[in-house]
């Protein structure tokens, strides 16, 4: 009572412009905290719905309008309606209150109304653990180095909050609070760089991850949908990167496998059902002549469990030491989904053979067409076949149509109607790979062919600067395989028909990997943007990528087993003991340095006490000399000189010239 | 709006306050300059720093389970920032010297001023420490540059009379991030002798002396002035006589001698209080009657059990009786 009393009255001195010590000092400490707020929720702003964005800012202001004027905290009463207010509007916008996006739409909007009830210094805490907490989730959404920066400049400011916070009646000015916590924060390096390295890597997570936790992070969809509005992933975001032992291969031969579609509806292009017989094994036949390429893949999180490697595989890729597995349509899965930015290993040979031991009765399920759609379609694949038996010369004459009637690859086709692939292939003749691809299967299924469509990634952008093949979600591409006796299924890619630098070279970009070496003759803008992704890259490589495997090799390196828990544990302690005492050493250093006068000074009482004569703690240097005159008058006169030359040095107004010194080091060194 | 002042004493949790008064082994007293040595600082973590690990175990979790590359660096730096503020906190008090002043005698009941000095002999600077004693009316929370030194006043609190071994400071710290809390017990070997708390209220001198009361009302008894004598040491300014040493040539300082002969002597006697006060309440008047007569400038005789002082005047004399009446043992 009485304390809430007091409160009052200083808060109308500060309305009245009265400001008490206390409280000013409490202001500023307050401003800078919401300062370091307002930058880490910077952190948040990109992937916040509008209204929680909204909302958080309200707040801020309110409370900084609070500060500035000096005014009370709202009543309890609305802050409790305002934070019921916004468990609804989380609860309204995700239909949950947990998972990962509602968790931290509810972390922000807590953080808000926190800011609203800050009175106490444990109150300044929470809100900066808080914030910190805030600074580790923004990482759920970007790992990128720029998001990194931004975390650290955030983290300063948090330190240096804290710091603001434990300062006495002097405050140390604003530049050497940030000068103290980089300090502080440097020194905590080492312990933070040993921990990395060394701390244990649990590969599996500790308990089931909410459902959108990985959300939105693949260019490829389960379905292909042509014939609607195209949503065309054209982001120039990463979906992996590769880098090749040796050289690459050519451009047109980079074919990224991945979901294979059979089902169709006259529509959409699903995942096939096997309702009439189930897959045979899969099986390759690799040819021996092929050259091997060995690569490693940089996978970015995607939330599904399919791996990308070049067609085909020798070998299935090691991943968190489970092997995956081959799929009955040669797409390789693993047993956990990906969630996290993942490498592989992988080597493929080109021209290897696949399902050729495919029945007449497997083959079934890539040869039904909805009944019903595109009766043009089938008129002209019921004449070409009437013309053409062999099903290789049927491929050609479908490919040749693509090539040479007027058809056009655009990436904005117009709208198609119910028989998509009559109006495609008579009337309209535009679209992108996913139009091509399944004209071309519906028509090779017209003619009784078994055709399927193949999606995955086509080409990649190589980086002169790392070497590194990066292959983007706009390179997302869709093609078809046909089933030919004796050759298995073949890969037909009429998109290539059509628009044949959409496979040589990929699109909006000017660089090829013919222009492998050509670094000199880079644009600026091109060399600063592949100088740019090698560092983000790298930045991928050797810190995003830092896992168990990565563990095992560093202290495989350093002799070490990883899975020998006593070594790494005792690995850990030593290092973390050695950075320690750095810190140690760095933090409590000796006193001052001693003053050179009083050392030498020190000396010639040391020499003095070999003759019985010490130096009591407060005895004067005359003094001291007026008993060594009383009990070695031989010495007298040496040590005379010294006293007087130690007072001048000491007392006199002016500094005392290095030559003195040194003559006073003399004088001591002779005294005997 | 918010108070911070006085949330900085409880900011450690209750067990923590435990742990502290366990550890702390029963010091002697510290003769002279203490050196703050690794011998005598401890240091556990503050409420914040327990806070501060918990969110850091969630976040250590949060990052585990999502595979957060940048999660584990942050948590690390953290921790790593954890550890080394706790060198920083422990430094922010290693190798101080703090030194006893000096203490002057008050009345039981007054507050004693009591100097301190923190000197910092290193290169470092030290930033918010604080020094405090629950006998103590303030706590006072200082800042040192390298190479400095600060002498703090504090005002202690008094009760009894007697001899009182200054209290047992506490010096802490917990710069630089709040989580952890340094401090030191300190106990200088001092003692203060604190007189009897002197009566309140209209109290007259003993009858034996009357031109005493009314000396005492309006200071008359100075102009009863017998004759001049040198100044003898412990006399009070009040009997020197100033505007004869004016006149006089040399500079020898004359005391006054008052008149009376051994009826201006006066004797302030335990037996004469009435037993009706109490034993504590007859030193007081003891006490107030000393203190009367030292003002009125009367030579006065103690006599209480055990001790007889001699008629004098003077500060000396005065000092004399008001320590014999604090050692007083009825």
């Amino acid at each position: 009572m009485a304390k809430s009393l007091l409160g009052w009255r200083l808060s109308f001195k500060v309305l009245g412009g009265k400001l008490g010590a206390d409280w000013e000092r409490d202001r500023r400490d307050t401003l800078f905290l919401m300062g370091s707020i307002a930058v880490c929720s910077l952190t948040h702003v990109e992937h916040l719905p509008l209204w929680v964005s909204i909302a958080f800012g309200i707040l801020f202001f309110w409370r900084l309008g609070l500060v500035l004027s000096g005014r009370w905290l709202p009543r309890t009463s609305i802050r409790l309606v305002a934070a019921f207010a916004a468990a609804l509007g989380v609860y309204a916008q995700y239909k949950t209150l947990f998972g990962r996006d509602a968790g931290v739409a509810l972390l922000v909007l807590f953080l808000g109304l926190k800011l609203m009830e800050m009175q106490a210094k444990r109150d300044l805490f929470v809100v900066i653990f808080l914030c910190m907490f805030l600074l580790l989730v923004s990482f759920l959404y970007s790992q990128t180095i720029w998001m990194a920066i931004l975390v650290v400049v955030a983290l300063l400011t948090l330190v240096a909050t804290l710091m603001s916070m434990q300062f006495g009646y002097h405050e140390a000015p604003v530049v050497k609070r940030f000068k103290l916590s980089a300090i502080l924060l440097a020194k905590s390096l080492p312990v933070a760089v040993v921990l990395f390295l060394l701390f244990p890597r649990i590969d599996q997570p500790l308990w089931k991850l909410p459902n959108d936790a990985t959300k939105g992070k693949t260019g490829l969809s389960d379905e292909m949908n042509p014939g609607s509005i195209s949503e065309l992933n054209e982001s120039d975001e990463i979906a992996f990167r590769v880098k090749f032992e040796g050289a690459l291969p050519a451009q047109r031969d980079l074919y990224w496998r991945g979901p294979v579609l059979g089902t169709y509806d006259g529509k959409t292009w699903r995942a096939p059902k096997y309702d009439v017989v189930g897959p045979p094994t899969p099986m390759m036949r690799q040819q021996p002549s092929a050259p091997i390429f060995n690569y490693a893949v940089t996978m970015e999180a995607h939330g599904k469990n399919i791996l990308f490697t070049l067609e085909h595989p020798v070998a299935m890729p090691i991943v968190d030491e489970r092997s995956s597995q081959l799929q009955a349509e040669f797409q390789i899965v693993h047993p956990n989904t990906f969630d996290a930015r993942t490498r592989y290993n992988a080597s493929s040979r080109l021209g290897t053979q696949i399902g050729l031991n495919e029945t007449t009765l497997s083959l079934q399920n890539w040869m039904s067409l909805p009944p019903g759609f595109n009766p043009r379609t089938l008129q002209k694949a019921l004449d070409w076949r009437n013309q053409e038996t062999d099903n290789r010369a049927l491929v050609q004459k479908a490919l040749a149509l693509f090539n040479q009637e007027q058809f056009f690859y655009t990436l904005t086709p117009p709208l198609y109607g119910r028989n998509q692939v009559d109006e495609f292939l008579f009337d309209k003749r535009r679209g992108f790979c996913e139009h091509y691809s399944q004209a071309f299967v519906v028509l090779m299924r017209a003619l009784d062919i078994p055709a399927r469509v193949v999606t995955g990634y086509q080409g990649g952008e190589l980086n002169p600067i790392d070497g590194f093949l990066a292959v983007r979600n706009k390179d997302a591409h869709a093609w078809t395989e046909v089933w030919i006796a004796n050759e298995g299924w073949v890969r037909v890619d009429p998109t290539a028909a059509v628009a044949p630098e959409r496979i040589t070279k990929p699109l909006g970009s000017q660089a090829t990997s013919a222009a492998t070496d050509k670094k000199a003759g880079l644009s600026l803008v091109d060399a600063i943007r592949y100088r740019l992704e090698a560092i983000s890259n790298g930045w991928n490589q050797w810190m995003l990528n830092y896992d168990r495997e990565k563990q095992k090799n560093l202290l495989k390196s350093l002799g070490l087993d990883a899975d020998d828990w006593q070594q790494l544990v005792g690995l850990l302690a030593i290092l973390l003991g050695l950075a320690l005492a750095m810190v140690a050493l760095f933090t409590l250093r000796r006193k001052t340095k001693p003053d050179p006068i009083e050392l030498y000074f020190d000396q010639a009482c040391t020499k003095l006490e070999t003759y019985g004569i010490r130096r009591a703690k407060n005895e004067t240097a005359i003094k001291l000399a007026g008993r060594v005159a009383s009990r070695l008058p031989l010495l007298s006169k040496q040590f005379n000189e010294i006293v007087s030359l130690y007072n001048q040095m000491r007392y006199a107004q002016n500094q005392f010239e290095p030559q003195q010194l040194k003559q006073f080091k003399q004088m001591v060194q002779k005294l005997n | 709006m918010f108070r911070m002042s006085e949330q900085a004493l409880s900011l450690e949790a209750n067990w923590i306050k435990r742990v502290e008064r366990w550890i702390e082994t029963k010091r002697p007293t510290d003769k002279g300059e203490v050196e703050l040595t690794r011998k005598r600082i401890y240091i556990l973590p503050t409420r914040a720093g327990l806070m501060f690990s918990v969110i850091l175990m969630v976040m250590g979790l949060t990052a585990i389970n999502y595979k957060l590359s940048l999660g584990y660096a942050l948590v690390f730096l953290l921790g790593g920032m954890a550890w080394t503020s706790m060198f920083n906190t422990f430094g922010n008090l290693h190798r101080l010297t703090l030194l006893p002043g000096r203490v002057d005698s008050v009345f039981a009941g007054e507050l004693a001023p009591i100097s301190l000095t923190v000197k910092n002999p290193n290169r470092r600077e030290f930033f918010s420490v604080r020094l405090f004693s629950p006998e103590f009316v303030k706590q006072a929370l200082i800042d040192l540059s390298p190479d400095s030194e600060k002498t703090l006043r504090f005002a202690l609190r008094t009760t009894k009379r007697g001899w009182m071994p200054l209290p047992r400071m506490t010096v802490d710290t917990v710069f630089p991030i709040g989580i952890w809390r340094a401090w030191v017990r300190w106990q200088p070997d001092l003692m203060l002798l604190v007189y009897p708390e002197p009566e309140a209220g209209n109290v007259a001198l003993p009858d034996n002396f009357s031109p005493g009361n009314e000396s005492m009302r309006c200071g008359e008894g100075y102009e009863d002035i017998a004759a001049l004598r040198p100044y003898r040491q412990g006399d009070s300014p009040r009997v020197i006589a100033w505007r004869a040493v004016a006149r006089s040539t040399n500079d020898e300082l004359l005391s006054k001698q008052f008149d009376g002969g051994s009826s201006g002597e006066i004797r302030l006697d335990w037996n004469s209080t009435p037993p009706s006060l109490g034993k504590e309440g007859r030193i007081s008047r003891l006490t107030r009657w000393v203190i009367d007569a030292d003002k009125a400038g009367i030579k006065y005789a103690l006599v209480i059990p055990g001790e007889e002082l001699a008629p004098d005047t003077g500060g000396a004399h005065l000092q004399k009786c008001l320590s014999a009446l604090a050692l007083l043992k009825v």
